[in-house]
Order: structure tokens, then sequence, then C-alpha cells
């Protein structure tokens, strides 16, 4: 044997070993009768994140009859960061098996914290009651949205249908991005007057299957300008400029610290996997 | 005369036997699958153990994963839980084999120690004279061929007792015509109760 053919051959050795393991491994995921057998596999798994067959194959073991299984394979989706399975996991976070739902949980925030692209929507994210409503939600709206479409990484869902009024957005739909969060809360709390306010906002990113992602609360402040005092010369026809409300700028800024905490939850997460 | 068939209604004919016997054979059944049980319990435990080291053969970057230990805690006890089933099912069949096993050996015993208890009757009562009173064994009575060899020897008994009461016979007719009939009536009670004793 010439030393050039030894050569090709060490170095294509241990590939084919290696696609070797990944499709025994698939294999054994797919189709093995012992459920310990199929979770070890699963774990194993984890070992070949950039084989493309890898996440395929956990992906569609999700859905298998063992808990153990499905523990094993959302345990194992979440080493990958697999984008793909975001759905699959926030799917299984809501398994009935505590495990299998502890376990996808952490895979499905592990998924969205790593994600390159995260789209989100806003199902609800609304002052509740009050004579000024709908200005406050509004307010709430825009300061999670400024604050999130800060980062290139997030994008706005097709539920969000007034991008052009938040400053800064990035108006471009999302597209073809694997984690879309819904984001949804409330505005906790307003005190204060139109001069001087303080908010309190708290938000889900929820899933598309109702998953709690993660659970946030923002506190702001802001202060407002009263209308100016009328001036000697003004008459009946004059018109004067109008002062500004503390308040919903103080809820914007509860929704500015609400997606900061997002996105804090979100780098706590990578920290956490990640010694 | 034919024998009769009888019903046995007691269980415990021959306690002592019964017992050690029936104990016997459930006592060893059961040793038997409590090792078999201690054997698979212990295959669970290990392939859970093996399963559980999840960061086992994993490249270093996994095994620094902080959340693997807890991982595997978790698993180790879902796994647990998971192997619950079917050993606790494991255990009620273990159980209720030794069940039947004890019945078996009841019923074995009685089948066993019954045709010995109805021997010994049949032989204590030819022993005190009685011939008729010989009872067949049950069609599903062990040592069946105890009771073939005790109708042959009483049938020989019988042959026996038919020549003895012919030859009294001939003798109580030969005396009354020798000219003591006292006697030859005595032989003659003789031989009738003789006959009436074996039934023929």
């Amino acid at each position: 044997m010439s030393a050039r053919r030894t050569l090709v051959l060490a170095i294509l050795l241990p590939g084919l070993a290696l696609a070797d393991a990944v499709a025994s491994l698939v294999a054994s995921l797919a189709s093995d009768g012992s459920p310990k057998v199929r979770a070890q596999a699963a774990i194993s798994l984890a070992s070949y994140p950039e084989d493309p067959a890898t996440a395929p194959a956990l992906v569609a073991a999700i859905a298998d009859a063992s808990p153990i299984v499905r523990g094993a394979v959302a345990r194992s989706l979440g080493q990958v960061k697999a984008a793909g399975a975001f759905v699959a996991l926030a799917t299984a976070a809501r398994d009935r098996d505590a495990f299998v739902a502890k376990w996808a949980g952490w895979g499905a925030r592990q998924v969205a914290a790593w994600s390159g692209s995260v789209s989100i929507g806003l199902r609800g994210l609304a002052a509740r009651g009050g004579p000024r409503q709908d200005e406050l939600t509004k307010a709430s709206q825009e300061g999670v949205l400024e604050r999130l479409l800060a980062e290139a990484r997030f994008d706005v869902g097709s539920s969000v249908d007034f991008s052009d009024e938040v400053a800064g957005a990035d108006v471009a739909r999302a597209g073809g991005a694997s984690v879309h969060l819904e984001l949804e809360g409330e505005v906790a709390s307003v005190g204060g007057d139109e001069l001087a306010a303080t908010a309190t906002v708290s938000m889900r990113a929820v899933s598309a299957s109702g998953f709690v992602v993660w659970t946030v609360k923002g506190s702001g402040s802001g202060t407002g300008k009263p209308p100016p005092p009328p001036g000697p010369d003004d008459d009946e026809y004059t018109i004067r400029a109008p002062g500004v409300d503390a308040r919903p700028l103080a809820v914007a800024d509860a929704g500015r610290a609400a997606g900061s905490a997002l996105l804090d939850a979100m780098e706590a997460e990578k920290r956490s996997a990640a010694r | 005369m034919a024998a009769r068939g009888y019903k046995r209604t007691r269980i415990w004919i021959n306690a002592g036997f019964q017992l050690k016997w029936t104990l016997m054979i459930s006592g060893v059944a059961a040793a038997i699958l409590v090792i078999l049980g201690i054997l698979y319990a212990s295959a669970l435990a290990e392939q859970r153990r093996i399963l559980g080291a999840a960061q086992l053969g994993q490249p270093a970057s996994a095994v620094a994963d902080p959340t693997a230990d807890e991982f595997d805690r978790d698993l180790a006890a879902r796994a647990e839980e998971e192997d619950r089933a079917p050993v606790l099912v494991l255990a009620g069949v273990a159980a209720a084999l030794v069940a039947v096993l004890a019945y078996l050996g009841v019923l074995l015993t009685f089948r066993a120690a019954g045709p010995v208890f109805a021997v010994s009757r049949m032989l204590r009562s030819m022993s005190a004279g009685d011939f008729k009173s010989l009872r067949k064994l049950r069609e599903r009575d062990e040592f069946r061929f105890l009771e073939d060899d005790l109708y042959a020897l009483r049938d020989a008994l019988r042959r026996e007792a038919e020549v003895d009461r012919d030859r009294l016979a001939r003798a109580a007719e030969a005396l009354r015509s020798a000219g003591a009939p006292e006697v030859a009536a005595d032989l003659e009670v003789a031989a009738k109760a003789k006959a009436e004793r074996f039934g023929i």
C-alpha cells in the first residue's frame, strides 16, 4: 500500500467511523425495543451536534412512547441547540410527564437563547382597565419592541402590525425564523401623576403551543411636562403646546425594562449550560 | 361383592406429611423466585446506573455542562419509576405462582396420602375379619395399584375361603353320615360364618 493511500485512509476512516456511529445511534433511537437503549442513543447523539442526521432523528423521537426516551431526547435537543427543534420542544414542555416537561422546557429555553433568529409577536401585552387603557397598552408594547428590536436577532412576527410606529424598529417581517415567541402580559401597576410616574410591566414569552418560556418583569419611571402657562398675548385662537404625561412614558420605560429582562434571561440561560 | 366408592371430605388427611411437602414445594419455588427477582432488580439497577451516567463517552464540552448531574439524577429517578411497574407485575406473578404451587402441593399430597390412608383402613378392616367394607379409591388418586393389589389379596383369600367352606361342608356331610350330627351342625355353622365374612 502506498504511503499516499495510507494517508487518505487515515484521514477518511475516522469520518467513516463517525458516520457509522451516528447511523447506528439513529437506528437504535428509532427502532430499538428497549426504552433504555433508545434513551442512551438519544443521550449519545448529543455528542454529534454537527452531524446533519442528529437533529432530525432527535426531533422525530420526541414523540416516543417512553417518557425516559422523550426526556433524554429533549435534553439532547437542548444540548445540540437545533433551532428547528424549538416547536417540538415547546410542545413537549407541556407533556404530562414531569420529567419530560422539565427537560423539554430546558431544551426549549436553550434553543431559544442560542437561536440567531427569533421572531416575536404580541398576543397581548395590555393595560387592563383605567381611563387611558389604549394609550398605556400601546406604550408598553412600544417599549418592549423598541428594546428587543434593537437586537439584530429579533424580528417581528406577523401578529405585530404597527412596526412603523416603533422608533428604530426593523420593519422586516420575520421569515423562516425557527423560534417564535408570543409576548403576553400586562401593565401591572402605574403610579404617580402626569408629572412623575412609575410603572411595572410583567411579561411572558410564550411558545405557539402555550408553553411559557420565560416570565420577566420590568419597572420604569417617567417625568412629564405640564402645558406651558398662557402668555400675555394669548387669546382664544392661540394654539398652545400640550403637556407631556409622565404615565405613558413610565409604562414605555417599564416595557423597555421588561425587554431587557427578557434578554438577560436568555443570556442567563446560555450561561447556565456553559460552565 | 363390588367395593363401593366414597368421597373424602377431609383435606388434611396426614397433616404432617402434607404440610412438609407443600411447604417444601412452595418454599423452594419462593426461594428460586426471590433469587431471580433480586437478579432482575439488580440488572435493572445496573441499567439505570449506566443510563444515569449520561456524560460517559461524551466530549469534554458535554461533561462540563453544569446541568449534567441534575439530568442524570432526574433520569435515574424516572427510570426507576418506570422499572417499578414490571417489578411489581413480576412480584405479583411470583406470589401467584407460589400460591398455585402451595395449592398443588396440598392437592397432590392429598391424592397421595388419601389412598395410603384408605388402604391402611381397609387392611385394618380385613385384619378385623371384615372383607366386605372394601372401598374403591377415587379416580384421581395416586397409587391406585395398591387398590388392585389389595383386591387381588382379597380375592385370593376368598378363593381360599371357598375351598375351606367346601371342605367344611364335605366334612359336615361325612360326620352327619357317620352319626355325629351335632359336630356336623357346628361345622356347617362355621362354614356359613366363613362364607358370610368373605361375602361368598
